[in-house]
């Protein structure tokens, strides 16, 4: 029981120190407001990409923020890497399911309200997921997002060592050598079907939580031989 | 209980710690000195499980300790440590939300005895009340080790004093295993019980202050009186000027010549003599 209580203590941290996070990602959401200001009054073209979108930036920087600032200063707590390890898991489900949720909210309302008026644009209908109605595209987003955060946590954690920036060379040669290449850009490509564009909404869900399971276990021997 | 086998630890080409044993099973307060660099913050490291040591084993209440498994009985909290920007009211709640056993009550009581804005960010502080904050909350932590890295630094007489105060209380309210590393070495006599001294990386001393006390002294007095009387006794240092030789000795063994003063040293003397001198722990 304590040690989960140390878990939500160090989730509710992170929560409270991701302010640089949640200042960018209010930004962009500011860009999205004036972006459908200037839709409706007909300053720019009626092509509006959902300004809920941009809460991405939020599952992308949330995890560099835990990692490389709040790690080190809970450990100045005394607090322990258990509590740390379980709490972010606890970060990235509820930013993956609050951040997937306001998405989907917000699509339902602006198609409501613009629908007839303007092209919104959201990644939910790019990815191909509100074809699959609201509760499954909610959860296929969720489950993407959780994805994106655990690759990034696990890569952020990675930098300080060697083996990091061999992970972010190999990164960088398969996306150079595979995209000009046909074969191992259809593997590429398959990839991506896989995680993002699967028509079969289970594969789909269940790659992207066997591949989270994965990454966030490759966490754990990185997090016990991290030194502070 | 703590307890170093063997334990040594390289950082590139220089060894940090070397090849130090060491046991200490008794609630104490142990004074860790050492010259800068002479691998005091190492050691407290290795020991919070903050650090892996290259080689040796170190054992904390009977658990092997490294990086992977971090004591939970011990706090180390270095004292240069940038805590969370906010607001000091908040690091204690984080600090007692993190763990159960933190007194969240004794770090208020301290903050208010430092006369700490418990409003105030933690970047807003100046370095020594920074220095306060970080030794207050391992204080509180109520863990039964805790490790204090130089926890006097950047601090003024006044609020020295209140830190030798508040170490006093907290181990009356809870005896366990506090050892303070520290520059301010004739201060600490005050609160410690035993000294541990290293220099550059090796265990050079430990001994009860007590004991430093009642064996080190210097003699001073003509060589020719003084130097037969310093075979096979433990000489820290000596130093001749013209035909006065003044020794610096760690013996209970020693027989005053005529025509030889002899003298207590204070403890840093004692220490700048046994690093700085031609000490062989032989």
């Amino acid at each position: 029981m304590m040690k989960n209580k140390g878990s939500w203590a160090a989730a509710k941290i992170n929560f409270k120190q991701l302010l640089p996070a949640y200042i960018v990602t209010a930004c962009f959401i500011l860009v999205g407001v004036y972006n459908i200001i200037a839709c409706l009054m007909r300053l720019s073209d009626n092509f509006y990409v959902d300004m809920a979108n941009y809460l991405y930036i939020l599952a992308v920087m949330a995890p560099i923020m835990i990692v490389s600032r709040n790690f080190k200063k809970i450990m100045f707590l005394d607090g322990n890497k258990r509590a740390f390890y379980l709490g972010a898991l606890i970060n990235y489900g509820i930013i993956a399911a609050a951040v997937s949720l306001i998405c989907i909210i917000f699509l339902v309302v602006t198609k409501a309200i613009f629908g007839s008026v303007l092209i919104i644009q959201s990644l939910v209908d790019v990815f191909g997921w509100w074809n699959h109605g609201i509760a499954i595209a909610f959860i296929q987003q969720f489950v993407f997002l959780l994805l994106v955060e655990v690759f990034i946590h696990t890569l952020t954690s990675m930098q300080t060592r060697w083996y990091g920036w061999l992970i972010d060379a190999i990164l960088v040669v398969i996306l150079c050598t595979f995209i000009p290449i046909t074969e191992l850009r259809n593997l590429l490509i398959s990839f991506f079907n896989m995680i993002i564009f699967n028509s079969n909404i289970v594969m789909q869900i269940a790659s992207c939580l066997v591949l989270s399971a994965g990454l966030y276990l490759i966490y754990l021997p990185i997090l016990r031989r991290k030194e502070i | 209980m703590i307890k170093l086998q063997n334990v040594t630890k390289r950082y590139r080409n220089s060894i940090a710690v070397d090849d130090i044993s060491l046991s200490l099973d008794e609630n104490k307060i142990f004074c860790l000195l050492g010259c800068n660099g002479a691998g005091k913050t190492t050691l407290m490291k290795m020991i919070a499980g903050q650090i892996n040591s290259d080689s040796g084993n170190i054992e904390v209440n009977g658990k092997f300790v490294n990086a992977a498994k971090m004591p939970c009985d011990v706090s180390f909290i270095n004292n240069r440590a940038k805590q969370f920007n906010t607001k000091l009211k908040n690091l204690v709640n984080m600090a007692g939300d993190l763990d159960e056993r933190f007194d969240k009550e004794f770090a208020f009581r301290m903050i208010k005895r430092f006369h700490l804005n418990k409003d105030k960010k933690f970047n807003q502080l100046s370095f020594g009340m920074q220095t306060m904050v970080n030794t207050l909350l391992s204080f509180a932590s109520n863990r039964s080790i805790v490790l204090l890295d130089e926890p006097l630094l950047g601090l003024d007489a006044v609020m020295r004093n209140t830190f030798y105060n508040l170490l006093r209380d907290s181990f009356e309210i809870k005896p366990r295993i506090i050892i303070i590393s520290t520059h301010l070495i004739d201060e600490m006599t005050r609160s410690a019980e035993e000294l541990i001294i290293v220099d550059q990386g090796k265990l050079l001393l430990r001994s009860t202050i007590n004991d430093v006390d009642e064996k080190a002294f210097s003699v001073s007095g003509t060589t020719k009186s003084i130097v037969p009387t310093l075979d096979n006794l433990n000489v820290l240092s000596s130093k001749t000027i013209g035909g006065h030789t003044t020794a610096y000795i760690f013996d209970d063994r020693y027989k005053i010549p005529s025509g030889t003063s002899v003298n207590p040293i204070g403890l840093q003397e004692f220490f700048i003599n046994l690093v700085g001198g031609d000490y062989d722990e032989e």
